[in-house]
């Protein structure tokens, strides 16, 4: 998956209104809450096998850092 | 690997329902919301909308009364019938002695009508399934089990985080013995190290209620809880359904070796509508096959979901038809697991409203 249509799966995934960017502080999001983290938890496992942790959570400050926990180089 | 059992003489032959009287919309609590749009999106996604709850000092063997007796006037069915009783709670009305004895006398069963306590919440039905079916396999004739709770008596309204998820209810089933083969499959779970993803901590012998434990928690979200309440850490309860449940829902299909497109209906413990769209696309089986209408007509009933969801959502397909099912609950303990059953002929009840006996409108428990 390219940069691109991660940021765009992840917009969607966010239900945000804007266009993501890497850079994009999650805290900053107005729909940066917890129905948002389960959909990222959703978004993790079922595109990338990944599982997430309530650890994760708080060390994910970025989209950048959703990004890599999802196994895409930066 | 969980632990799998296979039955050869248990069927379900009739279920009820009853929810509890006073019904809350979320429209009419978005007060409690920091915006219009927020609350869109919780009933857009997760599928808020209606909740009933019991009213005053409702209880689940109230709830689960009303149902068993609505059950046995429409099946014809009388105390002597009953060889056991199991009943599943987490909110019954004594400390002890459970519930299954409450309703044993309320019901008038004989003394040859033996008596079964389950403490279980969402993963109960098919809990409570599994023992009813064992008793059936050993020649129990016919078994009531009743499953409910009343989880809104011990939920703060200010609680945002667990207050709108649950309704009250209380359901009937009955599982007979049958002489001629009628398999059944039945996959287990159970993991105590999730003590305390849910749980009302306080209020039984280990941590007795007392003004410390019923002193008000505000968390950084504003909602107020005490420790005599129940609490749910709500994304690790996501966490263990998206990890464990379809995994579960395979092993069932795998273990029954029934392809999911010989399953007609596939019930899921009703958690919210998000939680079994999350599962149903993972497990890949059709959204048509997966009723969750309930979660936004009556909240989340505990125990009480799956029967309830049989009544409210599949009456018609199911009622007086053969049908294939398969049973999913999961939750409190933390303990899940799941039944493919053959459904034929099941007298099915259409859900009604509970409203206690006695003069004035008290329950006559």
């Amino acid at each position: 998956m390219t940069h691109e249509e991660f940021l765009e799966k992840f917009q969607d995934v966010l239900q945000a209104e804007d266009p993501l960017g890497m850079d994009t502080v999650l805290e900053d999001l107005d729909e940066w809450d917890s129905l948002a983290r389960m959909a990222t938890v959703a978004f993790l496992d079922s595109d990338f096998g990944v599982q997430a942790t309530f650890e994760d959570f708080t060390t994910m400050k970025t989209v950048a850092d959703v990004a890599r926990k999802a196994g895409i180089a930066s | 690997m969980g632990k799998r059992v296979t039955f050869r003489h248990a069927k379900v032959t009739a279920v009820s329902s009853a929810y509890g009287g006073r019904e809350i919309s979320i429209d009419d609590e978005a007060g409690y919301y920091e915006s219009r749009e927020q609350l869109e999106r919780l009933k857009r996604t997760i599928g808020f909308d209606r909740r009933w709850v019991v009213d005053g000092t409702v209880t689940s063997a109230d709830l689960c009364l009303q149902a068993a007796r609505e059950l046995m006037d429409r099946c014809a069915l009388e105390a002597a019938d009953f060889d056991a009783v199991v009943f599943v709670t987490q909110t019954p009305d004594y400390c002890m002695p459970g519930n299954a004895h409450v309703l044993h006398r309320a019901l008038s069963l004989p003394r040859s009508c033996i008596a079964f306590d389950l403490v279980y919440g969402c993963s109960g039905y098919v809990k409570g399934l599994f023992l009813a079916f064992m008793l059936a396999e050993q020649g129990f004739r016919r078994i009531l089990v009743l499953t409910g709770d009343t989880l809104s008596r011990i939920i703060d309204v200010r609680n945002r985080a667990d207050a709108p998820v649950f309704g009250d209810a209380g359901c009937a089933t009955v599982v007979e013995r049958c002489d001629g083969e009628s398999p059944s499959w039945f996959c287990l779970y159970s993991d105590g190290s999730g003590l305390e993803t849910m749980w009302q901590q306080a209020g039984a012998y280990r941590c007795p209620s007392s003004e410390e434990t019923r002193r008000e928690i505000v968390d950084e979200k504003g909602n107020v809880r005490c420790r005599d309440d129940f609490y749910m850490n709500g994304f690790e309860v996501f966490n263990f359904t998206l990890t464990e449940q379809p995994p579960l829902l395979r092993d069932i299909l795998e273990y029954s070796g029934c392809p999911a497109d010989g399953v007609d209906f596939f019930v899921f413990h009703q958690a919210n509508r998000y939680i079994i769209e999350t599962i149903v696309k993972k497990a890949g089986i059709p959204l048509a096959k997966a009723p969750r209408r309930t979660f936004s007509e009556f909240g989340n009933q505990s125990s009480a979901s799956i029967p309830f969801t049989i009544c409210n959502e599949l009456s018609e397909a199911l009622e007086g038809k053969r049908a294939r099912v398969v049973l999913q609950g999961f939750g409190i303990g933390l303990s899940w697991g799941a039944c493919l059953l053959d459904f034929d002929g099941v007298t099915i009840l259409e859900p009604r409203v509970c409203r206690p006996e006695g003069s004035d409108g008290q329950s006559d428990l």
